[in-house]
């Protein structure tokens, strides 16, 4: 573990650099409002809805939802995705559109369906500025890091802190699931587009999602916590999401080359879902 | 060396007639203008006329290309170096020509007054390898010897080398990158460990009294590991590690106790060289500048992780080279000026200071080895490399019955892998990063393909001739097989698992090798079976042209005796021992069937020199083993496979040898200093 600027401690796992703007230093005090922020409903319209109610550290910083619910019950189109190990992110939302988190944490405040509040009316029910507001949340959520898991160690030198299924499911995680094609690196994601046809549904698609149907790769850090799964969390359990993969996504005329049919043993199938697992922490 | 030049010239000018617009009489023409006249300019235009002609042979562009050289010297242009160096980069085949550049070359880097900067050759000769780093006190150069594999020193004074490891009990281990310490004590390096996983290692070893190499690093889920420099204090390594989801990390590794601290996750291919700023505060490191491009753009990064610099980020290949002693520059090798020149950016605490300089031009495509302590930066360049030959060849007696020459005129010493289409009428090979050329042969008409994929090597011609199948690397870092279109260059994978690929006679099998398995694969079902189960000591088996045969090489791992196996692939049978090679004599890997598949020729040598093979053909039929000589010699040793014409006569090799020198460039320090 390392201290970094004396404000987060990063992991076992994680790299030791993590990107933070010269224009917003991480430090303890930032941290702390964004916390406090991150848990304030004054940032939603009705004063029912904060940060928290879609990102749930209960829950991984995830809802539980299939998708997410707003101020007056109003109804999102996309699952709340956990919020892990985002300060190494390089774009943000399911469709990538925002590039840094200081521009990120403020869509929500101000999205219709989720806190459907200008920044500046938040700004004021608050008393900062739309700027500190800004730079504290981003801090806090560069604050949130799952590392040092079992697999952590495992990687670390450890060769007995994975059990005998969760090492064969990632020797598949890594061969014939062809997993690592996408969920690849400490964070497990290329931070990369992709089509897996989640999206088509009988010869069309149901969300665009960057273009025709590309969404971004999640993290798998957590992914035990964090049902249900995909961008309109269409898939409730890991098990299922492995049979998506392995029957090969669905067709469609965009669908990225890495995603075939797998043909994974029943055993393999298990296998895998025991390695996922295994990807959490104390956060 | 210049009058024999004009003899030779002026010889060829009687000795044949010659129409107006001949290539060589325009080259004649320029020479007096040159000479004669005395008008520079005027000869300059003629000279780069006679070059950019198409069709002109190689001997007369190189002529032309070393006399616009001497123009350019006789005008005090840098671009004069440029042309000599081209000459010697693409023309290694016409030797007077590259004698006259090599020369114009070293007396250009002579100490010149004027810039105060000094370039001085260091180490030229056969065991020159251009990776490794020079100590601090600038007395030895550590590297990684070409044959065996083992770490050696360079005293550059007396120009001896000492090995500090010993592979010859461990047949398949070899060492890679190595840096020496600050304190020039220890050397860290990369150790590939065949008879342990099959993993590399970051070992240390002494550099001073007994070597005791030793393990420092191991880890079951890292593929591959080079040390890049030592921190000042000596207590942390920085190395570049390839993880098993092939992603690529910068990390520290302390040199007491061998733990790892991961700075940073990037791109697959990582850096290609890092350095610790003086201070031990800073790493300096380059990267890609995207996923498939060849350039890089360079970046600090804080060792305890707080902030990264970008440094160097232009639109030019920028390449690390190392810090400035006083840790007030960064030294970058950059073509943005359309050579390689040694560039310094200022920086201060991980902050630029300025616009980067150039510190001098045209230094060639450097690979750092370090900065001593007193200021001179040593790299090492390749000044001659292989590339693809053709000659017609005898089977039978082992002779070529027309000499090799070099049909590929175009980015000459890049180019590799030929492979003849199954009609004869086109040579796809590689050339330059990952380019797939395809050769029209009856006009000379290149095209270019450019697949998706960081690696090709091994191009073979499918069946259909409407793709090739190659071996190589993805951009996600995978090696495998896969198929090219000749068309589109459109890429899709075979397999992602295996290397070094054959295919059937009638194209319809692939073979390859799989964790120690030549597999058959059909390549309409996607079935596979195990066609030869290899074993330790063994080479690759290689398929006979009508697929019925693989011939092998196998090393006893007890006595070291080399034989070589005939395994039947196709109707049953046992393996059988074609040739026992007589000892001390090793086999070379690499065996050429003869095209009517009845036998063999295998290169034999002692090791040590590699360069005085002896060839045998070995024969199916249960003859006597035949003596074929080393006329074969000509193609180069340990590349890729010789590749046969349909005709059976034609053969398509690399040939020629690839030629490191190491220099150092001394005294731009005062420069960097100026305004400052």
């Amino acid at each position: 573990m390392m201290l970094l600027a004396a404000a987060i401690t990063i992991p076992l796992g994680l790299d030791l650099y993590l990107p933070v703007p010269e224009d917003n230093p991480l430090t303890a005090e930032k941290i702390e409002l964004g916390r406090r922020l991150f848990f304030d409903r004054r940032l939603s319209r009705d004063g029912t809805i904060s940060c928290s109610s879609c990102h749930d550290p209960e829950r991984a910083f995830s809802d539980g939802r299939a998708v997410a619910v707003g101020v007056f019950g109003r109804v999102g189109r996309r699952n709340s995705p956990a919020l892990i190990n985002r300060g190494y992110g390089r774009s943000f939302f399911w469709d990538g559109r925002v590039a840094t988190l200081e521009e990120q944490v403020l869509k929500p405040i101000e999205d219709p369906n989720e806190m459907d509040l200008s920044v500046a009316e938040a700004a004021a029910r608050v008393g900062l500025t739309p700027e500190q507001i800004s730079h504290a949340l981003a801090s806090y959520v560069r604050s949130i890091l799952s590392g040092d898991s079992v697999y952590d160690r495992f990687v670390n030198g450890d060769r007995t802190a994975l059990t005998a299924e969760q090492q064969a499911g990632l020797a598949i995680f890594r061969g014939k699931g062809n997993c690592t094609a996408c969920h690849v690196g400490p964070n497990f994601t290329d931070e990369r587009l992709h089509n897996t046809g989640v999206a088509w549904r009988e010869g069309k698609w149901t969300d665009a999602g960057a273009g025709r149907g590309d969404f971004k790769t999640p993290t798998l850090r957590e992914i035990a916590r964090t049902a249900p799964y995909m961008h309109d969390g269409s898939l409730a359990t890991l098990e299922e999401v492995v049979e998506y993969y392995d029957r090969g996504g669905n067709r469609n005329p965009g669908l990225d080359s890495e995603l075939r049919p797998l043909r994974l043993s029943e055993a393999e199938k298990r296998h895998l879902v025991e390695f996922l697992r295994c990807l959490r922490a104390t956060i | 060396m210049k009058s024999v030049f004009l003899i030779a010239c002026t010889l060829a000018l009687f000795a044949a007639p010659q129409k107006k617009d001949d290539p060589e009489l325009q080259l004649q023409s320029a020479i007096q203008t040159e000479n004669v006249d005395g008008d520079l300019k005027s000869a300059i235009e003629q000279y780069r006329k006679v070059i950019d002609r198409r069709g002109t042979s190689r001997d007369v562009v190189a002529k032309a290309l070393v006399r616009l050289g001497l123009c350019y010297e006789k005008q005090g242009n840098a671009e004069a170096r440029k042309q000599f160096e081209r000459v010697v980069r693409e023309y290694g085949d016409q030797k007077e020509a590259v004698a006259t550049a090599r020369a114009r070359i070293a007396a250009s880097a002579k100490p010149s007054h004027d810039s105060g900067v000094v370039a001085r050759q260091i180490w030229v000769g056969p065991k020159v390898q251009p990776y490794g780093s020079i100590s601090p006190d600038g007395r030895y150069i550590s590297y990684s010897e070409g044959g065996a594999g083992d770490l050696a020193v360079h005293e550059i004074a007396t120009g001896t080398d000492r090995r500090l490891t010993t592979t010859s009990t461990r047949a398949g281990d070899y060492a890679e990158n190595s840096v020496i310490s600050r304190d020039g004590r220890q050397v860290a390096y990369a150790w590939f460990n065949l008879n342990e996983g099959r993993r590399y290692e970051l070992r240390l070893a002494n550099l001073v009294g007994d070597p005791n190499p030793r393990r420092l690093f191991a880890n079951g889920d890292i593929n591959w590991v080079a040390p890049h420099d030592w921190s000042p204090d000596g207590k942390l390594i920085a190395v570049m590690l390839m993880r098993k989801d092939r992603s690529a990390q910068i990390g520290l590794v302390a040199a007491g106790d061998g733990s790892l601290r991961v700075l940073k996750s990037v791109d697959w291919r990582g850096a290609t060289n890092m350095s610790f700023s003086p201070d031990g505060n800073y790493l300096a490191f380059d990267l890609p500048t995207q996923e498939a491009s060849p350039k890089h753009d360079v970046y600090v990064l804080a060792v305890n992780g707080s902030r990264e610099t970008p440094a160097v980020v232009h639109p030019s290949d920028d390449v690390l080279l190392g810090w400035s002693p006083d840790g007030k520059h960064l030294l970058f090798g950059s073509d943005r000026t359309g050579s390689m020149g040694l560039w310094a950016q200022g920086i201060v605490s991980g902050t630029l200071q300025g616009a980067a300089r150039l510190v001098k031009p045209d230094i060639g495509r450097p690979q750092s080895l370090g900065v001593t302590a007193s200021g001179a930066i040593y790299f090492g360049i390749t000044t001659s490399s292989p590339d693809v030959q053709i000659a017609t060849f005898n089977f039978n007696t082992g002779e070529f019955l027309s000499p090799p020459v070099n049909p590929i005129q175009e980015y000459v010493g890049t180019n590799s892998h030929p492979d003849w289409s199954r009609d004869g009428k086109y040579l796809s090979y590689v050339s330059r990063r990952d380019v797939l050329a395809i050769r029209t042969l009856a006009t000379g008409e290149v095209r270019v393909l450019r697949p998706n994929m960081a690696g090709i090597t091994q191009p073979r011609w499918a069946l259909d001739g409407r793709s090739l199948l190659v071996s190589g690397t993805d951009l996600k870092g995978r090696r495998g097989i896969y198929r090219v279109d000749a068309q589109s260059g459109e890429v899709s994978p075979i397999v992602t698992a295996g290397i070094i690929h054959q295919q059937s006679r009638d194209g319809k099998k692939l073979y390859y090798n799989k964790g120690g398995v030549f597999v058959e694969r059909d390549l309409a079902s996607g079935e596979e079976r195990e066609a030869i189960r290899t074993r330790v000591g063994m080479g690759i088996p290689n398929l006979s042209p009508d697929s019925r045969y693989a011939a092998a090489r196998v090393q006893d791992p007890s006595t070291k005796a080399f034989t070589i196996m005939l395994f039947p692939i196709a109707g049953g049978g046992e393996p059988r021992e074609l040739f026992r090679v007589p000892a001390p004599k090793r086999a070379e890997n690499f065996l050429l069937w003869t095209p009517d598949s009845s036998g063999v020729i295998v290169g034999t040598f002692i090791d040590g020199k590699e360069d005085q093979i002896e060839f045998w053909r070995l024969s199916l039929d249960g003859a006597q083993p035949r003596p074929l000589g080393n006329a074969l010699n000509a193609r180069n040793p340990g590349g890729p496979p010789i590749r046969v014409h349909p005709d059976g006569r034609q053969i398509a090799f690399v040939g020629g040898r690839r030629a490191n020198e190491v220099w150092a460039l001394e005294n731009f320090l005062p420069a960097l200093n100026v305004g400052n």
